[in-house]
């Protein structure tokens, strides 16, 4: 059976991979072989040096729903399993559901079909997990019982929390699959250590846990290798951020405190102050499970290895007295002091009859039994009056934020923002983003004008990030339209219609000659310091004409300090949509297209650029499309005059009777502005990959635009692109490589032409 | 003299009469239906040019050793379970009401099965048509099959793979390649009504198997190759549930969908080749589950590399034991050498052969 790639899939599996060579086979094959088939996998391998690369890469190369990426530097595990995450919900934002997986466990065939099954019958559900049965590294099935937990019938928010913090099984339930939205509003994976339990928990707050009776997948056990020393290496390869020292309770509860308390942003229902108390109650209560955890491993060494003679009593003395310092109960001394000389008068009984082994393993079982009721008890107990002693500090330090205005601004806005900087990539805001933040805060605070630009670059970047990033900013601070001066070339004050008040050419106080000449800097420090330069004598030059004393000055290059890190590849797409607000383009003022051209007609404008080179093969391409469209409609060639936003080598496609040119004689500084109205008034768009053609989109017009060198396409831009417009516009942007004949042949068709148009 | 005389008489009429009343019997009735397929069947097999697929040795023994069933009476029909040893080993007298001793270790057994798998929801007691034998344990009859195939039932549901027949409104399909004497089919379809049982295995033994479906499911639908043209014997599939198909003829069918493919105690008697051809065509079809009970190889078995080597080219394999004795042991028996001993194997399969 021929598989292929959902176009949309509803489910997306991650597999943050690295150095799993053995396993890796079996693993993705395992997951491959789905009887729930609408998926897609996305494999994130983390510098592999075993092998695992090239298997991995075998499967994408032989089964298109498999994605590989490979990163170029190390990003550890949390790095990796965000990674894998982003890229699949960047290319399928539409995917409802999404696991991770791990490149060394097995999953069996109905293990998706089930759990997708489960979330669909619970939509309060948010995770859903199988049964879990344990392999040894060969693959041999081990004796441990299935672990079973689910809030399947818990609707209240608090028992949930409370019930995932003491039983749940935070290795297992993370592979579940879960609600791809949630993940995203639980921060994905902190950048905190144990993340897999915070994810947990913040998923308890947002939903229930459902578990499949079944055992569906086999996790390949290694023995307890669990240590925090260990996340420490693998979790920062780059070297531990002072906050990993931290222990995980505590950082763990600084999260919850920050996102459900102080900035309770996404917080499902949730009151700041029963935030706090989440913050406050997982603080304690984890604190002492963590407690209790380490006391478990201590008795499982002691029973495990036999040498409870050889074991000092004063060590579980020891022990017992530390967790009163913890809990602060004298009470219990004496119940720990019974505990101890009862331990003592059982190794003492055991070093007389060592040689009756079976008197021997009955007593150890014995003594285990009653240091484990004993610390229930203990800890039970503690846990009253510990909760209470240690809660009320905590209660009154976020109260005395609360009560004091000053002191929650100059904490939530200075402190909190740097210390969690690193701590969740998309939550908290980079430097770049309060530095943007800043400046516009700084403007708003006055009702100077503010010019905005002058805009230089490419269209593509001024229609993909400028313009979505001005209507972000104005709408972030309400800044009134009326100060707004934007300042751009080729009369494109359509394009900030409702955005500004006033729109100045930049043509008028420059000629073409200048213009191209920075352009034209191969130089790029030279470029950007001859442009800084220019910018500034634009801006001094714009107060002057509009007899303007004193302006604040919004530049671009603050954007592209802003997405720099979208564009290197650095951040996601979220990176950019915080801070831009898509919409369509208002309509043309000017309505009418130029005169002379017919009713209905197809746009074309071809130019030569990277992703579209000056070949024959591309130039053939060209005549041959414009002639097979004229067949059918009237045709508008956008020819190349030398105006900026105009340049490159149209290929010319004259002599066809229905085939009309507009461009040769346009003036520079109505170049762009025309093509608009060409654009907006046609049924649909062919052309390049390039700048313009993201225009069509923007005024409702359906768009087809080619590339034949794909090295040539920006990826990012591509991503954003198909992004926004699949949300503004669905259907009227498509981008395709002249090499798909048949199908540009298809677009070429008159039935195709005027759906893409309508 | 008059007494003696009379009473072959009424002898001979109460047998008339009740060879009368078999021959009406549902069956009877199944029998002929079964035969007339049987016959077609061998036609087609000596009229169509296939590749060398001869039974083994031991194979064609076994069928001469039951070639009488061809002309049975009413009598042989009635007890046809009682003549299923040629396939499964097991004979009435083992089961007889005086063998205590044998009843309480088999007691012993069904109720450790019973314990590891954690209720009887899945075991099916013999059907008593047909002559079905076995212990009578608390009003039902139990024999080594019966235990033998709610061992594989267990396994099935440990493996995840049961519950997607069991209650599901989407019709499955399962191919069982060598289904003896139709015990397992029985089982199966009793539990999971709502599938399509395709059984693959010598036309001669469909005089057992498919005899005996007829029988315990009279208002069964069932298929057998032959009645329509290959290419059309899938049609409708759903609407059938059981289809009969020659061994010989296997590799001619194309099934839809395979959900599950089952050999019990055959692969193991086979060639290397065959196997591999049984397994390759599961793979081929999609078949998502193959489960196994088998040795890796029969001691006298030569021909065959080994079934866990077969079987692990096309699926990922896991084993599972649900008591620490082979099925065909009691509790208190010692087990036999571990390669020599039956295997549950579940396999999953794989995107690409090896």
């Amino acid at each position: 059976m021929p598989r292929t790639v959902p176009v949309s899939p509803r489910v997306i599996l991650g597999i943050p991979s690295f150095n799993h060579a053995r396993e890796c086979r079996e693993a993705v094959e395992s997951l491959l072989a789905q009887t729930y088939r609408d998926f897609c996998l996305v494999i994130v391998d983390d510098c592999s040096t075993d092998g695992t690369a090239e298997i991995l890469r075998d499967y994408a190369a032989t089964d298109p729903r498999v994605i590989y990426r490979r990163n170029d530097r190390r990003l550890g595990m949390i790095g990796n399993w965000r990674r894998a995450y982003q890229i699949g919900l960047d290319r399928w934002p539409t995917a409802e559901y999404f696991a991770w997986a791990s490149d060394h466990d097995v999953w069996h065939p109905r293990w998706l079909s089930r759990l997708v099954s489960e979330l669909d019958a619970e939509p309060d559900a948010v995770l859903a997990y199988p049964l879990t049965s344990r392999i040894d590294p060969e693959g041999r099935p081990t004796d441990k019982r299935p672990w079973r937990f689910e809030t399947r019938r818990e609707p209240s928010q608090d028992t949930r929390f409370r019930l995932a913090l003491q039983h749940m099984s935070a290795g297992n339930m993370v592979y579940g699959l879960t609600r791809a939205r949630e993940v995203r509003a639980c921060g994905v994976f902190r950048r905190v250590l144990v993340p897999d339990r915070l994810l947990i928990m913040e998923l308890a707050l947002r939903g229930r846990f459902v578990q499949v009776p079944e055992v569906l997948w086999y996790r390949r056990w290694y023995g307890n290798i669990f240590s925090l020393g260990r996340q420490r290496s693998a979790f920062f390869p780059e070297g531990r951020p002072l906050y990993a020292l931290v222990p995980w309770w505590i950082s763990h509860a600084g999260v919850l405190a920050w996102r459900y308390a102080i900035t309770a942003t996404q917080s499902p229902g949730i009151s700041r102050f029963r935030g706090a108390r989440y913050a406050a109650s997982y603080l304690v209560l984890a604190g002492l499970l963590h407690a209790r955890q380490e006391l478990k491993q201590v008795r499982l060494d002691l029973q495990n290895n036999h040498r409870i003679q050889q074991v000092k009593s004063s060590q579980l003395a020891g022990y017992l007295q530390s967790l009163q310092r913890v809990v602060g109960a004298s009470s219990r001394r004496r119940l720990a002091n019974g505990v101890v000389r009862r331990f003592r008068q059982t190794t003492r009984n055991l070093g007389l009859g060592a040689e009756a082994r079976g008197r021997r393993r009955h007593l150890l079982a014995k003594t285990a039994k009653r240091v484990r009721d004993a610390w229930h008890n203990a800890v039970r107990r503690a846990y009253s009056r510990a909760s209470r002693a240690l809660l009320a500090p905590f209660y009154w330090l976020i109260e005395g934020i609360f009560a004091s205005g000053w002191l929650r601004r100059f904490v939530k806005r200075h402190i909190v923002p740097r210390i969690l900087t690193k701590l969740s990539l998309w939550d908290a805001p980079t430097e770049e983003g309060l530095a943007t933040r800043k400046a516009i805060n700084k403007m708003s605070r006055n009702a100077r004008p503010i010019i905005i630009g002058p805009w230089m670059d490419d269209p593509a970047l001024e229609l993909l990030y400028w313009i979505p990033f001005l209507q972000w900013a104005k709408r972030y601070r309400r800044l009134n339209a009326e100060r707004l001066i934007v300042v751009s070339r080729g009369g494109v004050s359509d394009w900030y219609a409702g955005l500004s008040g006033r729109y100045v050419e930049l043509f008028d106080f420059c000629s073409v000659e200048e213009f191209r000449r920075l352009q034209g800097e191969v130089d790029t420090r030279q470029r950007q310091r001859r442009i800084k330069e220019f910018s500034r004598q634009a801006v001094s030059m714009v107060q002057t004409s509009l007899s303007i004393q004193d302006a604040d000055v919004l530049q671009p290059s603050l954007m592209y300090r802003l997405f720099e890190r979208y564009w290197k590849n650095q951040a996601s797409v979220n990176a950019v949509e915080e801070y831009a607000q898509f919409r369509l383009l208002p309509p043309c003022a000017s309505g009418a297209p130029p005169e002379g051209l017919p009713e209905n007609y197809v746009a074309v404008r071809f130019t030569f650029t990277p992703a579209f080179p000056d070949t024959p093969a591309n130039r053939q391409f060209v005549s041959a499309l414009v002639a097979a469209l004229s067949l059918h409609t009237d045709v508008v060639v956008l020819e190349p005059n030398e105006s900026p936003g105009w340049e490159g080598a149209t290929v010319s496609a004259t002599g066809l009777a229905r085939v009309h040119t507009v461009g040769q004689s346009v003036s520079p500084r109505d170049t762009l502005g025309i093509q608009t109205k060409v654009i907006a008034s046609a049924q649909a768009v062919i052309g390049t990959y390039d700048g313009v053609v993201h225009l069509a989109p923007l005024l409702g017009v359906g768009a087809v635009a080619v590339f034949s060198d794909s090295d040539g396409v920006d990826l990012q831009h591509l991503q954003l692109a198909t992004r926004i417009f699949a949300r503004l516009c669905p259907g009227k942007f498509s981008v395709v490589s002249s090499q798909s004949l048949d199908v540009i042949r298809l677009a070429a068709t008159p039935g195709v032409t005027a759906r893409t148009a309508g | 003299m008059t007494a003696a005389s009379n009473s072959p008489g009424i002898y001979a009429d109460s047998l008339r009469a009740r060879l009368a009343a078999l021959r009406s019997s549902v069956g009877f009735r199944a029998y002929t239906r079964v035969l007339e397929h049987y016959a077609a069947i061998k036609d087609l097999e000596s009229t169509t040019v296939l590749a060398a697929d001869r039974p083994s040795q031991y194979w064609q023994e076994e069928l001469a050793g039951f070639e009488y069933l061809l002309d049975a009476s009413p009598l042989v029909v009635e007890s046809l379970r009682h003549h299923s040893y040629h396939v499964t080993g097991l004979r009435t007298y083992e089961y007889r009401r005086n063998q205590h001793r044998a009843q309480k270790r088999f007691a012993e057994k069904l109720e450790a099965l019973v314990t590891a798998a954690g209720g009887s929801s899945l075991l099916v007691p013999e059907h008593p048509a047909l002559g079905g034998f076995g212990h009578a344990i608390d009003g039902a009859l139990y024999n080594l099959d019966t235990l033998k195939y709610f061992e594989v039932l267990t396994v099935l549901e440990r493996g995840s793979v049961l519950q997607e027949f069991r209650n599901n409104a989407e019709r499955r399909l399962v191919w069982e390649i060598g289904a003896g004497w139709g015990g397992f089919p029985y089982q199966f379809k009793t539990l999971c009504p709502n599938v399509t049982y395709v059984i693959t295995d010598l036309p001669e033994l469909f005089l057992f198997s498919a005899t005996y479906l007829l029988t315990v499911f009279p208002d069964a639908r069932v298929r057998f190759f032959g009645e329509v043209p290959a290419a059309d014997l899938f049609t409708n599939w759903q609407d059938f549930d059981f289809i009969f198909v020659p061994h010989k003829f296997h590799a001619v069918v194309r099934p839809e969908r395979v959900d599950l493919t089952v050999n019990m105690v055959s692969f193991q008697e086979m060639t290397t080749p065959q196997v591999r051809g049984y397994i390759e065509q599961a793979w081929a079809h999609q078949c998502p589950f193959l489960y196994s009970l088998n040795r890796d190889r029969s001691a006298y078995n030569d021909e065959l590399v080994s079934v866990r080597e077969c079987m692990s080219a096309c699926f990922w394999l896991r084993e599972y034991s649900v008591l620490p004795v082979t099925y065909q042991k009691m509790l208190d028996e010692k087990p036999g050498p571990s390669e020599q001993q039956y295997k549950h194997v579940i396999g999953w399969r794989r995107v690409t052969v090896e």
